[in-house]
């Protein structure tokens, strides 16, 4: 059977390709959200600072609009003359009557929200729009004092829940400050919305701490973001589940009245809709990279393996004996080659064997010949030795008697060696002509014990039989296992010294067949056994066997060394002096489907097993059924 | 403020004028640099340098581009006829004369000289007036009645301005460069003798005129 590699190489081959790929794509995959993610938060955040940039600019625009306004107005002689009308003439109600005229005029003109005339000393003359009462004094808000000096300014100016972009410039006639103009414009939701317009953002203006205007829907998230203390740079904001970035910055400018702030707020999750989508898309690139990377990795560590697979079972299959497994390695590189090599490899190594086997079939073929051509002089020789021996061809002195009597029993052994030689090519030839029938194996033991029991009287030995009644009927070969029974025995007898025991005998074995060791018998007996065996024993009390030599007893020719130590000193018994006996008796009974097993310790003897398996129909068979079966009585 | 000379105040005045019996003033008044300034603005530079020649002129009642004020008896009253209209021409973007005393009952003839058109006007309670706009040669005339400062500027252009003084008598005089004034003609006695400077406005003193002879006033800096 093929051993199976513990990790494949297709697995080894497939996670080191893939894994590297698999790994960069992860890491990739890791280092580009990671990035994204990073540099969404910087885009939006500078985006935001931009943007407030840009409404701070937009602002300063606007009071730069007045301021440009107000210096227009304030060289205008129509709106100044009043104003340096000597003191004596600005005491009466129509003085003020038509600068709040004039004032009016010109405020719808430049369309402010606010138009504050005060005097050179910060008093207010004229307001239109709203303004405080004439005679209000204007001279501590920094914008009016800045103006009284000569400068313009711009800034804020908080009245009540009404906040203004302002712009103040002095009023000078000739270089004589004659007072200041005060222009504002409201921070009103239309403005609001052009700033919103303009950073993409939603505005809050947020006066001292109120969310005074506000483009966004959310008024709750307006007023936290105004009622909390103003943050350096860009923070996070979460209200009803949706992210937002909010940026709140102080508005530059002198002030009046308060302090204005805006908020500029942009919806994080819409910001980041397009990124999270390249985020996903990529992410989906990078799971089919992957999958890819695997596939591409399995094909290509299948594509080296096939071939390695395919030579591993060739190798496989070659011990079996196939040469023919198909390699179909044709690539051109080193795994062809190798699958060359190999094919050459097998070739002479098939060559090799066939050579072998056509060595030994020759021999088997001599053997079987000699041997039969052996036994027809023989038969001559010991024949007329008989003859000749019984004084049929003239008188024999005693002398010639025993010679004759060597003469035929040198015949009779050469005549047993020829059998057993053929016996043993046939063995080898897997030809050995069982023909089976079904026998009273018990009265076949007794019979091959009998034998024995004359042979060992010979050596004073101590038969003993042990023949269980009912054996059975397996399907035998009666003659042929006879002779293997009786080359055990024999065998024992041999073995064993003078005055020891040997016992024979026969029992019921246990269930199951025996197994194994009859590969190429003659399988009808194999194939169809069923429950149950016979077992024939002979037992020892002879030299014993090596656990080492086990196997080795029963090759063709053993090497005899021991056969001198034979306690006889005969060689009576030795007449199949090649050893052949115990093979023989293999060949036999692993032709009928059976096995040989040995028990043996050195010193105290050996037991042989003979086990024959009892075919399916022969269990169920009643003993004494009209079958011809030549029963023992 | 100032009493309307009324029909019997004018004979009166020619009597007195008759009467020969009449003195002179002779004024004189520290003007400051400020004083001297006035005109301010860029396109007044022009008049800078007319100062120095302009000391002949002291005295003088002909308005010229080189008075730095207006002296009057305020309480002699008017008795003849108002003198011929006077010119304030607008030339150069300039009002000539800078400083213009009107007698009251007199008419001032508003002249654009210029290739521009000019809108002259003024708020000065004295005179309320908007003359619109006007393009080269063509005049406007005005009278004034009533006594006091009217400032006149034109609606177009910022730095022109001319300031006309309504004087109730004709004894009037422009003050020079150098801070002089002469009146003439002035009636013997104790008079108010009223001093008008553009940064300082108006300023009075007591003055007795002696038959015959000269009065010399001098008012200080202040």
């Amino acid at each position: 059977m093929t051993r199976r590699p513990r990790i494949s190489l297709l697995l080894k081959i497939t996670a080191l390709t893939s894994l590297p790929i698999l790994g960069v794509m992860v890491a990739a995959l890791f280092l580009v959200n990671y990035r994204l993610a990073d540099e969404v938060n910087k885009t939006v955040t500078s985006d935001l600072s931009r943007a407030a940039l840009a409404f701070e600019n937009q602002m300063e625009r606007e009071g730069e609009n007045l301021e440009r306004i107000g210096v227009v107005v304030a060289r205008d002689p129509k709106f100044f003359a009043l104003l340096i009308l000597p003191r004596t003439d600005r005491q009466n109600a129509d003085f003020h009557q038509t600068l709040l005229g004039v004032a009016s005029d010109f405020q719808r003109d430049a369309e402010t929200h606010l138009f504050d005339v005060t005097d050179e000393h910060g008093i207010v003359l004229a307001g239109a729009g709203r303004t405080d009462p004439p005679g209000a004094d204007r001279s501590s808000w920094p914008l009016v004092r800045a103006a009284m000096a000569g400068r313009p300014g711009r800034g804020y100016l908080i009245e009540g829940d009404r906040a203004y972009r302002v712009a103040t410039v002095p009023i000078l006639v000739q270089g004589e400050q004659v007072g200041t103009l005060t222009l504002g414009r409201l921070i009103d939701l239309p403005l609001a919305e052009r700033l919103k317009a303009t950073t993409r953002s939603d505005v809050i203006f947020v006066v001292d701490r109120q969310a005074l205007i506000r483009t966004t829907q959310r008024s709750g998230l307006a007023e936290r973001l105004a009622a909390a203390p103003p943050t350096a740079g860009v923070t996070h904001v979460i209200d009803g589940g949706s992210r937002f970035l909010a940026l709140r910055e102080r508005l530059d400018g002198a002030t009046s009245g308060g302090t204005v702030d805006f908020v500029l707020l942009r919806a994080l999750d819409q910001e980041t809709a397009v990124l999270a989508r390249i985020s996903r898309d990529l992410t989906l690139a990078g799971a089919a990279l992957i999958v890819v990377a695997l596939l591409v990795g399995f094909l290509v560590s299948s594509g080296i393996t096939r071939p390695v697979r395919r030579l591993v079972e060739a190798a496989s299959a070659m011990r079996d004996g196939d040469y023919d497994y198909p390699l179909e390695v044709t690539s051109r590189d080193e795994m062809g080659l190798l699958a060359a090599h190999f094919e050459e490899m097998r070739e002479s190594q098939r060559h090799e064997i066939e050579r072998l086997e056509e060595v030994d079939r020759m021999k088997s073929n001599f053997i079987a010949i000699a041997s039969h051509e052996i036994l027809t002089p023989v038969t001559t020789i010991r024949g007329y030795a008989d003859l000749m021996g019984e004084g049929t061809a003239g008188a024999v002195t005693d002398m010639q008697r025993e010679g004759f009597r060597a003469i035929k029993s040198a015949a009779d052994a050469l005549t047993r060696l020829a059998r057993d030689l053929t016996h043993m090519s046939l063995i080898d030839r897997r030809k050995l002509p069982v023909q089976l029938a079904l026998v009273d194996v018990g009265a076949l033991v007794e019979e091959v014990a009998v034998h024995t029991v004359s042979l060992a009287a010979e050596r004073s030995q101590i038969v003993s039989i042990s023949i269980e009644p009912d054996l059975g009927h397996p399907r035998i070969d009666a003659g042929y296992l006879k002779q293997a029974m009786t080359n055990l025995a024999m065998n024992a007898v041999r073995f064993t010294r003078d005055g020891g025991s040997i016992e024979i005998g026969a029992r019921r074995g246990g269930g199951e067949a025996p197994a194994g060791g009859a590969e190429g018998a003659a399988s009808a007996g194999a194939a169809e056994a069923g429950v149950g065996t016979v077992e024939i024993y002979v037992t020892d009390t002879g030299i014993g066997i090596s656990k080492d030599d086990f196997e080795k007893i029963f090759a063709k020719i053993v090497e005899l060394k021991d056969v001198n130590l034979h306690s006889s000193g005969t060689t009576q018994f030795n007449s199949s002096g090649l050893g052949l006996g115990l093979s023989i008796a293999r060949g036999i009974v692993e032709a009928h489907g059976g096995t040989i097993e040995v028990e043996s310790e050195v010193g105290r003897g050996s037991t042989f097993t003979i086990v024959i398996p009892l075919p399916q129909a022969e269990v169920d068979l009643v003993p004494g059924s009209d079958l011809d079966l030549p029963l023992a009585s | 403020m100032r009493s309307r000379p009324t029909a019997g105040g004018v004979v009166l005045g020619l009597l007195l004028a008759n009467s020969a019996v009449a003195g002179t003033i002779v004024g004189s008044v520290t003007l400051t640099p400020a004083d001297l300034s006035f005109r301010g603005g860029a396109r007044s530079n022009a008049y800078v340098g007319q100062l120095s020649g302009a000391a002949g002129n002291s005295g003088s009642v002909v308005p010229s581009d080189t008075t730095y004020g207006v002296a009057y008896l305020s309480d002699v009253p008017i008795t003849e006829a108002p003198p011929a209209s006077v010119l304030l021409d607008q030339k150069g973007q300039r009002f000539i004369p800078r400083i213009l005393a009107v007698v009251v009952g007199q008419a001032v003839e508003f002249r654009n000289s210029d290739n521009v058109f000019h809108n002259v006007f003024s708020y000065s309670p004295p005179k309320r007036f908007d003359l619109g706009r006007y393009p080269r040669g063509k005049s406007k005339r005005l009278i004034f009645q009533k006594p006091g400062l009217v400032q006149v500027f034109c609606d177009i252009h910022s730095d022109m301005r001319s300031d006309i003084v309504v004087v109730p008598s004709r004894r009037f005089a422009y003050v020079g460069a150098d801070g002089r004034f002469r009146i003439e003609d002035a009636p013997e006695g104790k008079h108010t003798l009223v001093l008008w400077l553009p940064r300082r406005g108006e300023r009075t003193a007591s003055i007795e005129v002696a038959a015959n002879g000269t009065t010399a006033a001098v008012l200080g800096a202040e």
